[in-house]
């Protein structure tokens, strides 16, 4: 398996005592496999993804990429392990105003000085083709359109081939045409890619478009009923 | 793609925020190096100034003293001449003339250096003026200018023979105006360098001699690139007429007896009319049958009687250096003279007026006189004829006091013998020549004697005397004797008898003679000027201290603009960080950016800080009291400075970049990409409590330990540094404590909420944010207070006995001495003085100092006063007591146990100007040019004597006892008199050059200066605080636009825009409050040991009203934010979350 979570807890302190948001959560993957995960707002859903994308630690359990427990790290191992291991989509596309298409796809790259970059430019070249900008790569976030920004950030996800994609409602901003062709974009890629890929969601629409979906309920993964959120 | 390409396209995209650090750090290092700049120039311009005002001039010897005027050619310089240097008063002409006082005569020849070629050599009436001059007069070339200087006397004034009336001591000199020379090159000669221009009239040198009376005299010799033989050539050149001795020969004596006999005669023989009585028998013998006297026979007779040399000085009394040098070379061949002239010598039943007696310690003299023996003469017609050996002889004299009253005293004797007057004792040049009276040919002709004199008093035989002996001594005492009764500080003998080859002892003796004991000694004067020009206090330094909370304010200011940056980029960070990039590398990025920022500002800043620098000293020279004193300020930048200064502003520029990017290693990229700011991520940071209580403890102690050192420091740097020490640990104090307030007011909860708390707990919410802002108010405030707390005004004590004033209301001076005594009715006649002039000035006190010129010591000079001036107190002042609460301070110049002369200076001189306290000690040159340990005693507060080192009158004349009348006076007068004393003396005494002023404008012109710095450090002061006004404003305007989905809400829900304004308003009005009482309180604070140490008074209206002023302006500038932020359309920003 590539990808191994078990016993999986959050909880955050508040005035009003613990709040568990995940709790024993158990999750195994293996590369070329997608997980839709649905939920209310508040079940937990992001703060499980924002935990597989090592943004955050869980309270217990644990977590493995590839053999990889990323949370024995230090925080420069742990900042390399996200460079190299996982790709991100976010809702809001977060592509930095100041660069261009290509330079913003390139970003990640700049994060590790060991890299071939003209290899990778030739890939940020490429998956900007086959997210079909390549006509735009030198236009700046604000001369896009909704979704060619979402696909700015798909590609930029995937340009240090990580082995876990994980999206954070990446068509909530989206109307629905464009949310569908986004979606198909990020399937498609992550098949090319043999990507393990993980969404959360509260599309129906797209948690159909992938193989498997779970839904989040107290903390844990439970199969999805199929009701519309 | 790479990483600097990344930070350059951030710097470009970011160029708003990016150009606002940009100009804080341009801002903060124009003001650092600006401050450096400011010391340059000043430095600069006062070494400029004395290059100017020296020109070709390298070295000049000023031995106070009437020298050869060709000397000054056989010194061995590339460029060298001999100057008659006078200080007087130039008056218009007219019943109602201007007058300028303090003006330079000089006279010179062509080698000084002013064109007029031949017209320099001769001795035309003419005279030159600077600008300077003519403008102070209102003349031009072709008017006729007149001058009254001090009229130069061979005997010094204040001894027995000392002629010391007005009409004696001032000299007019008419002439006319030749051309105005414009104040440039030689024109503005000034021998001491100093911002206000010399007032220079230029004569021929012959034309000023030959006025003055000192045909081939001068008293300067300037020189240009001298040859390091210097000293030996000039020992070498010196002849005995240098010094102002003649080793008169006996035929060289002879002359002036043949001329006294008829001074009309010009020829060779006299008839036996004139000589007939007159005359010793011996030469008597030497007249043939033809009963002509010829001139021959004197000289042979001197060579065959009185075949000695006599050594005598000019000045009548030989200066105590040359005697003892007379006695080393000549040892027992030379024989010691002194006369006195006594009023009176009365023994048994006769006695004489008006008789000369001498002491010697000549072999062969009558008796052995010892102690209180004296011989008296035995003559024809000898009034004493029954005086028995062992009697009473009483003899009255006059010695003038400290004051110049001529006291009459009395001395007893015991006659030891009496002698026939004959021989060697029968020779009237026993006494040296005086003028008016030794050649006048009987004692009715005595002009004007300056003792006092009555003519009825002289009896025929004392007439017949006069005939025949003329000024042969009627009396001997013993020479200890004498000297003890009637030796001055002008020297103790006034004639040395030598005998053998005139050539050989004048050459031995001049060998012996060091010429800088007789106050021959080159002054290098361009390489003083230029250590002068370092200037007194370091300004850079001065300037950098009061400038260091604005830089700081400048700096929080940067450090603020950079974290309102970062939260604004808070995503973009978010996002680097969710991509991989670490945190180091993202704060190598956002550091990357503030290092390329901070090279580009301080680069624009080292421009920048020419134009401010430019601008201070503009404000200096503009605000600098009497006028155009600083109009020579000029913008000096030395690279030193500009390096150090660009260097400083980029290593502190980069550790605020540092510090305010610190704040990344805390940030967590899920908070950033959710919308999270940097600031709320400091805001949450634990444990930051215990750090700043840390802080807070360590600061205050810190603060403490700096005021308790602060009151008991006495040095000005310790002062100082105990000032900013404890303001800045303070500031620090005050704002750590503001920031655990303001953690703990973000965390509040409230059940009860009103508009006011949530807007002061929103402070909370970005603490950082808030804590700089309040910190650039806070370092303001502190300036603008501190900076209050030291403007003064005179005290209103300081017209009291006890104030500053010591009780005078007026103080006057002059470039002219004076002699009398003008509490004396004689005085005032002699000064023409109508009846109710006469009245007011007996209402009226005048107290006369002795002045040693010197330079300014208070902070009216730039320059660093090398030579202070000095003013003696006599002992009459130093009793009557005042300048000083209870016991007087002016009895401390009386202490005994001093190691070294005892010395009174102002408390601001001593801390400012010459950097010493209590128990120090001031290189004071003498005479000689010898250093004098001049021990500070005590310290006068706030007084008028700022200018000065006070010493007792006695330890003066021990230092400079060639110096001779007064030329200061306080004046002590009535309140309701003052006015018309002060106009009455200034007319009075308006040709001596006397200046007549208020106690309390001095006092005021020395705070003006004072007040001159701190105004401009006060504008320092207002930059702080439009730089936290700024700060306040940016805080107010980027709170407003991140809460404005919040805003909108409260609106949308019923807020009326006053109630948002206000919770706005709120916010900031806590910030602003906040800042400026931190900063008020840690100025009160830090400056406590100054009052308490001073008694100054604080301006506490002043204080408030500027305060209360900075508070209206932050309210209103905050109150304007606010209003221009709410106009943003809210609701759109409430559908758009």
């Amino acid at each position: 398996m590539s990808l191994v979570v078990q016993n999986l807890g959050k909880s955050y302190p508040t005035r009003s005592g613990e709040l568990v948001v995940l709790r024993d959560l158990d999750l195994e993957m293996n590369p070329g496999e997608s997980l839709a995960i649905l939920g209310p707002s508040g079940s937990g859903k992001s703060t499980l993804l924002q935990i597989l994308g090592a943004l955050d630690r869980p309270t217990s359990g644990t977590f493995r990429l590839r053999d990889q427990e990323p949370f024995s790290l230090d925080d420069d191992a742990l900042a390399r392990f996200r460079n190299r291991r996982i790709g991100f989509v976010f809702q809001d596309h977060h592509l930095l105003p100041q660069c261009s298409v290509l330079e913003n796809v390139l970003i990640p790259t700049l994060a590790d000085d060991n890299v071939d970059r003209p290899a990778l430019e030739a890939r940020a070249r490429t998956l900007l083709d086959r997210v079909g900008l390549s006509q735009r790569l030198d236009h700046r976030p604000a001369e896009l359109s909704g979704g060619e920004r979402q696909r700015v950030a798909i590609a930029r996800s995937l340009i240090l081939q990580p082995a876990l994609l994980l999206a954070d409602e990446p068509t909530g901003n989206l109307d629905r045409k464009t949310a569908h062709a986004v979606a198909e974009l990020l399937l498609e890629l992550h098949r090319q890619e043999q990507t393990i890929f993980i969404v959360v969601t509260h599309s129906v629409e797209l948690a159909r478009m992938l193989p498997k979906q779970s839904e989040m309920i107290d903390g844990k993964l439970a199969a999805w009923s199929g009701a519309g959120l | 793609m790479t990483f600097s390409r990344l930070l350059l396209r951030n710097l470009s995209y970011h160029w708003r925020g990016n150009l606002a650090v940009l100009a804080g750090v341009a801002l903060g290092t124009a003001v650092l190096v600006g401050a450096l700049l400011v010391g340059d120039s000043l430095r600069g311009s006062l070494r400029a100034l004395t290059l100017e005002q020296l020109g070709w001039v390298d070295v000049a010897l000023a031995p106070g003293r009437f020298f050869r005027d060709e000397l000054g050619s056989k010194l061995p310089a590339e460029r060298a001449s001999s100057v008659l240097l006078l200080t007087g008063t130039a008056s218009t002409l007219g019943s109602d003339p201007l007058t300028a006082a303090g003006t330079n005569l000089l006279g010179i020849d062509a080698q000084f250096g002013i064109e007029g070629g031949e017209f320099w050599n001769s001795n035309q009436a003419e005279v030159a003026f600077n600008g300077s001059l003519a403008h102070s007069l209102g003349l031009k070339a072709g008017d006729r200018v007149r001058f009254f200087v001090h009229k130069e006397e061979d005997i010094p004034r204040e001894t027995l023979l000392g002629r010391r009336k007005s009409e004696e001591v001032v000299q007019a000199i008419e002439a006319k105006i030749r051309v105005v020379l414009p104040d440039e090159g030689m024109a503005r000669f000034a021998l001491r360098p100093g911002p206000e221009p010399a007032r220079n009239a230029f004569f021929p040198r012959r034309f000023l001699q030959e006025k003055l009376d000192l045909a081939g005299k001068a008293n300067l010799i300037l020189l240009g690139k001298p040859a390091e033989t210097l000293d030996a050539k000039l020992h070498q050149a010196m002849t005995l007429e240098d010094w102002g001795l003649s080793l008169r020969t006996p035929a060289q004596r002879a002359q002036p007896f043949f001329r006294h006999l008829d001074p009309r005669s010009k020829g060779d023989e006299l008839k036996k009319l004139r000589w007939q009585g007159r005359i010793p028998p011996k030469l008597h013998e030497r007249i043939g049958n033809d009963n002509l006297l010829h001139r021959k026979d004197v000289v042979a007779f001197y060579e065959r009687e009185r075949n000695y040399l006599s050594l005598e000085s000019q000045k009548m009394f030989i200066d105590p250096p040359v005697v003892s040098a007379v006695m080393q070379a000549e040892g027992k061949q030379a024989a010691r003279t002194f006369i006195y002239l006594a009023d009176r010598i009365a023994a048994g039943k006769g006695e004489a007026p008006y008789a000369v007696i001498a002491a010697s310690d000549l072999q062969g003299m009558p008796g052995s006189l010892k102690n209180d023996d004296i011989a008296l003469a035995s003559y024809e017609g000898t009034p004493w004829k029954d005086a028995k050996p062992g009697e009473k002889v009483v003899v009255d004299y006059y010695v003038p006091d400290e004051r110049n009253h001529l006291a009459k005293q009395s001395a007893k004797f015991v006659l030891k013998e009496t002698y026939p007057l004959e021989g060697m004792l029968d020779d009237p040049d026993w006494t040296p020549e005086f003028r008016g009276i030794t050649d006048k040919l009987s004692m009715s002709d005595w002009e004007n004697p300056p003792f006092p004199y009555d003519a009825k008093r002289v009896k025929n035989e004392d007439e017949k005397f006069w005939e025949r002996h003329r000024t042969t001594p009627r009396a001997f005492i013993a020479l200890p004797r004498a000297q003890e009764l009637w030796g001055s500080r002008f020297g103790k003998v006034t004639a040395i008898r030598l005998t053998g080859d005139a050539k050989q002892i004048s050459s031995n003796l001049l060998a012996k003679l060091d010429p800088a004991e007789g106050g021959f000694v080159f002054q290098k004067v361009k390489e003083q000027g230029l250590r002068a020009g370092s200037g007194s206090t370091d300004f850079g330094v001065l300037f950098l201290s009061f400038s260091f909370f604005l830089i700081v304010a400048s700096l929080l200011l940067v450090g603020l603009l950079v974290r309102l940056n970062l939260d604004r980029r808070g995503k973009e960070i978010g996002l680097l960080l969710a991509t991989g990039w670490t945190p180091g590398a993202v704060r190598r990025l956002l550091l990357g950016e503030g290092i390329l920022l901070t090279l580009l500002g301080a680069l624009i800043g080292l421009g920048a800080a020419r134009l401010y620098a430019s601008a201070m000293l503009r404000l200096l020279a503009l605000s600098w009291p009497e006028g155009a004193g600083l109009s020579f300020l000029k913008l000096h930048a030395t690279p030193l400075s500009q390096v150090i200064g660009w260097a400083s502003a980029i290593v502190v520029g980069v550790g605020t970049m540092w510090w305010a990017n610190r704040v990344l290693s805390k940030l967590q990229p899920r908070a950033l990409l959710m919308g999270e700011s940097t600031g709320d991520a400091e805001g949450g940071v634990a444990g930051a409590g215990a750090k700043s209580w840390w802080t807070m403890i360590v600061s205050a102690l810190g603060a403490i330990a700096c005021v308790v050192a602060g009151m008991f420091a006495q040095g000005h740097e310790a002062k100082a540094g105990s000032f900013f020490g404890s303001g800045f640990l303070l500031l620090v104090a005050f704002l750590a404590f503001a920031w655990r307030r303001l953690k703990a007011t973000g965390r509040q909860s409230d059940p009860q909420p009103s508009l006011t708390r949530l807007g002061m707990r929103n402070a909370g919410r970005y603490p950082v944010r808030s804590i700089l802002t309040a910190g650039l108010l806070a370092s303001a405030a502190f300036l603008v207070v501190a900076v209050q707390a030291f403007h003064r005004e005179a005290g209103k004590s300081f017209l009291a006995k006890e104030g500053g004033s010591g009780g005078f209301p007026l103080f006057a001076e002059s470039n002219v001495p004076l002699f009398q005594d003008l509490n004396q009715p004689a005085t005032w006649n002699d000064l023409d003085l109508n009846d109710e002039q006469q009245k007011l000035w007996a209402r009226a006190t005048f107290w006369p100092l002795r002045v040693q010129p010197g330079d300014d010591a208070s902070c009216l000079n730039l320059y660093q006063p090398l030579k202070p001036r000095v003013v003696g107190l006599p002992k009459s002042l130093i009793h009557r007591g005042g300048f000083g609460p209870e016991v007087s301070p002016l009895l401390l110049l009386e202490k005994e146990d001093v190691d070294g002369i005892p010395c009174l200076v102002d408390g601001n001189t001593a801390q400012w100007i010459l950097k010493v306290g209590v128990g120090d000690v001031i290189d004071v040159p003498d005479e000689q040019g010898q250093k004098a340990k001049v021990r500070v005693v005590g310290l006068l507060q706030e007084s008028l004597f700022q200018s000065e080192v006070l010493v007792a009158e006695r330890h003066f004349l021990k230092l400079f006892p060639r110096r001779e009348g007064f030329q200061f006076l306080l004046i002590e007068a009535a309140p309701e008199d003052v006015d018309a004393v002060r106009k009455s003396v200034s007319s009075a005494l308006a040709q001596q050059g006397w200046v007549v002023r208020p106690t309390l404008d001095r006092l005021q012109l020395y705070l003006a200066v004072e007040n001159t710095y701190l105004g401009t450090f006060q504008i320092l002061g207002a930059l702080g605080l439009l730089l936290g006004a700024v700060g306040l404003a940016i805080v107010l305007v980027r709170g407003v636009w991140e809460r404005r989905a919040e805003l909108a809400l409260l609106r949308a829900l019923g807020f009326s825009g006053g109630k948002l304004s206000w919770l706005v308003l709120a916010e900031n009005v806590f910030l602003l409050l906040l800042g400026l009482g931190a900063g008020c309180a840690a100025a009160i604070l830090a400056v406590a040991p100054h009052f308490m140490g001073s008694g100054a008074e604080v301006l506490w209206l002043r204080l408030g009203l500027l305060l209360g002023g900075v508070l209206v302006v932050g309210l209103a500038a905050a109150s304007l934010a606010v209003r221009a932020s709410l106009r943003s359309p809210l609701l759109t920003a409430l559908r758009r979350e």
